[in-house]
This record gives C-alpha cells, structure tokens and sequence, in this order.
C-alpha cells in the first residue's frame, strides 16, 4: 500500500516537473513572439525591451546623408538602424559594466543633466517686480556694495541675480529630499 | 490542531527570515567599512573620490573631509535619482556619453596591452604599402571658362594642347589661350593627398594616371574646362620600421581596438533580445 502511495506520488511529481516546464517554454515563446506585436507604434526596434523610436531613425538617416543630394536607400537606411541598434547595445553594456558608477565624464552629464531638470520651474519663471525690489533693498542693505538706484536701471542685472538666487534654492531643496529619503551612513569624521 | 501549530511554526519562521533579511540589510548600510567615506543607499563613496576632488578644487590637505564627503554624497544621490526616474534612458546627451565611454574603455582595454616589437615589425612588412612615402607630383594647368559655353571652352583647351603639341611650351600656352584666375596649385611637388586637397577628386583622378610631361586631354570641373600637365613626378617609397614606427604602432593600436570594438558588439547582439518592426528596414 505504501509502495503504491510512493510510485502515485512520484509520478504526480513527475508530471507536475514536466507540465512546468511545458508552461515555461510555452511562457517563454508567447513572450518571444508577443514582443514584436507589443512593439510601441513609434518604434522601429526594441533592443532588450528599449525601443528605438522613428524619430531616431529618421534623425540618424539624415544625419548620415548629410552630404549626399539623392534620396535615402534602405540600405541606408537599414544602416542607420543598424549604427543605432550597435549604440543602444554599448549603452546597456555601459550601464551593466557599471560605468555610470566610476566614469567620469558620465557622470559629470548625467549631473549636469539632472541639475538642469531640478532647477528648470526655477529657472524658466520670470520674477515679479516685488521680488525685484526686494532684491534690490537687499544689496542696499549689504554693506560695502555699491548698489543701482532703481529697478529698471538693474532690471536685467537683478533678473540675472534672481533666476540664480531661485536656481540655487531650488536645488538645494530638490538634495534636501533626496537626503530625506536616502539612507546614508558616514565613517566616523567624515559625517558633515 | 496539529495543521494550525504548523501554521504558526511558518509563520515565525517567515517573520524570522524576515527579519534576519533586515538585519543584513542593515548591516550592510550600517557599517562604513574599509576605503568608504560614506554608503549611499548601499553604495560606497571610497575615500579615493575625496582625494580626487581636493585635488580638482585645489584644497590643501587640510581641506574637512566632511564638506568634500558631502557633496560627493549628494552627487551619488543626484546619479541614483537620474536611474530611478528614466534620465539616464531617456536624455540623448547621457546615451552619448555612455556609449562613447563603453567605447573608450575597450580602446583603453587594447592599449594596455601594447604590442611587442617583434609583432610591429611584422605588421609593418605586412603592411608597408600603408606606411610608404606617398608618391608625389608637380602639376600645372591652363583654365577655360565656359562663359561661352562649355563646349566653345572644350574648343579652345583643344586648340591650346594642339598647340603645344607643335612645340609651344605649356606656359606661353597658358598666356595665349587661358583664362584667368586659373587653379590655385603651387609650382612644387605635392604628395596625392594634398594634390585631391587642392584640385579636387575628379582633375586629380585625370593627372594621376598621366605620364609627366604629357597633356591631359580638357577636363571639365566646376565652372571651367582645363588642361593638366605631370611637371615632375617622385614615386612612392617605402618606409624603414624605424622610420615608421610610431605610424605602424598607432594603425596596429587602431586597428586592435578596431577588432575589440567589434568583438564586443558581435557578443552583445548575440546576447540581446532585439525585436524589429515588421516595416524596419533589412540590410
């Protein structure tokens, strides 16, 4: 009875191990095959899942015939792609080689990047005559500084000092809520 | 009764992994171990970075390390932040980027494997055509402008080479029946490449197969019809390794990187999953 028990159990093991591997490669083609019909209508490619849009294409076919008179073939244009799909791959290997971590010359783009996308409500809002003036009391105020007489005299100069003045403090907040959120920990004398 | 103690045996040993995964992730965060300055969500700002930075703001030694840690600090957070929210996907400057230091550093791959004398001077007795003294030439002209008409020019660059043909030489040809201004080539023997600088690629394909002191036949280029003539001309000659050297070096480095670029990228397709739109173009 026992015996019997076993040889059931090992056999329903044995086809529950081979209906999981049927559903895997079952899985594993319906997604091969389902990625082309997810293709994102303004892509032309997808390289490991990121696409590579028309407009890129389209960009990169002009750039390559910059200096030729006749229409784009499509073997120039399947070189194109071809030149852009290469570029996406030595993306991701970049990324996966971990070279966003000690390039620096990425890092400085990526830094320069994202500091212009925090700053960028900051920097695109134009101040209000009230905060102008504000400004201006302020110089007056600082001793030493030689300050312009009225708002429209330092109208640009005050603009300029301004969008800084926001750029900065829009930054600063923008590391602030990173740091909230972060979890950093210092080595003994290097915490600030 | 025996199903529910069970239960809870599970239980307090999810509850327990659980927490044993906690611990170890804080573990990992607590400590700041080693070359580390600081851990930025995990990630470790090496103290090497601190020095690096002193040393661009030219602060001396005594500079606080906490201030230099800090901003270092904020830059990690800045870079994880640009991975979380797609920056790094989506900004074309940072695609750049990335791909250029991916490709600069298997360039650097192959140069820290120089190559040794024996392998330069057999690439250079492979290849000595490439490293040769080009062959240079002399050339001078007469220039026809088609302000009449091309064929009124091709007419009279025919009657200027019949007439030196008798015997006039090139440059009383040139004052009787050329043009002014004519091509700006100097009286001096110059290598192939300068000379297609100079004339351009379709007079320089004509006076390259010309034997010296013969006359082309008119050539038409741009807005003038002309007549070619080889002054004087120095074949090429090959060049010692030792005087080579540093030539062959740098093509052997370049075609080696070369090689390691397109290694690299055939072992990436190869890996990738890379799905075309039924319209893409095939090469």
């Amino acid at each position: 009875m026992t015996r019997a028990n076993d040889r059931i159990a090992r056999a329903l093991l044995t086809a529950g191990a081979a209906v999981g591997i049927l559903a895997g490669a079952v899985a594993a083609r319906i997604d091969v095959s389902g990625r082309a019909a997810q293709l994102p209508p303004d892509a032309i490619a997808l390289v490991n899942d990121r696409p590579i849009l028309r407009d890129e294409l389209a960009r990169a076919v002009e750039m390559l015939l910059a200096d030729r008179r006749e229409p784009p073939a499509e073997r120039d244009r399947a070189a194109a792609l071809g030149r852009l799909v290469d570029e996406e791959l030595l993306a991701q290997h970049a990324i996966a080689s971990g070279l966003l971590a000690r390039d620096r010359t990425v890092r400085d783009v990526v830094l320069r990047a994202m500091v212009d996308s925090a700053v960028a409500d900051a920097a695109g809002r134009a101040p209000t005559d009230g905060e102008l003036g504000a400004l201006l009391e302020m110089r007056r105020a600082t001793a030493g500084a030689p300050a312009p007489p009225d708002i429209e005299t330092a109208r640009p100069e005050l603009e300029r000092a301004f969008t800084e003045r926001a750029r900065g403090e829009a930054m600063q907040a923008y590391l602030e809520g990173l740091r909230a959120r972060a979890r950093i920990v210092f080595a003994p004398g290097a915490a600030p | 009764m025996k199903h529910g103690l069970l239960q809870g045996v599970a239980a307090a040993c999810g509850l327990a992994l659980a927490l044993a995964g906690a611990v170890t992730v804080r573990g990992s965060d607590g400590a700041v171990g080693g070359d580390a300055v600081a851990r930025v969500n995990g990630v470790p700002i090496p103290r090497s970075a601190v020095d690096r930075v002193r040393g661009q703001v030219g602060a001396g030694a005594g500079a606080a390390e906490a201030v230099l840690a800090a901003g270092l600090v904020d830059e990690e957070l800045l870079v994880q932040r640009a991975v979380e929210i797609g920056l790094v996907d989506a900004d074309r400057d940072v695609r750049k980027a990335l791909v250029r230091a991916a490709i600069d550093e298997t360039l650097r791959g192959v140069a820290d494997r120089g190559p040794t004398e024996a392998a330069l001077r057999a690439f250079h007795a492979e290849h000595a055509a490439l490293f040769a003294t080009p062959r240079r030439l002399c050339v001078r002209s007469i220039s026809f402008g088609t302000r009449e008409g091309a064929d009124a020019a091709v007419r009279r660059a025919e009657a200027a080479a019949a007439a030196v043909a008798a015997g006039l030489s090139f440059a009383e040809a040139d004052t009787r029946y050329g043009d002014r201004p004519g091509l700006p080539v100097p009286d001096d023997v110059l290598p192939e490449p300068v000379l297609r600088r100079v004339l351009g690629p379709t007079l320089t394909d004509a006076v390259r197969m010309l034997p010296p002191g013969t006359v082309s036949a008119p050539v038409r280029s741009g807005d003038a019809v002309h007549l070619l003539q080889v002054v004087k001309e120095e074949p090429a000659r090959p060049a010692s390794f030792e005087a080579a050297r540093a030539a062959v070096e740098a093509e052997w480095r370049r075609r080696r990187g070369q090689d390691a670029l397109d290694a690299l990228l055939t072992r990436l397709r190869a890996q990738a999953r890379i799905v075309h739109a039924a319209d893409a173009p095939r090469p």
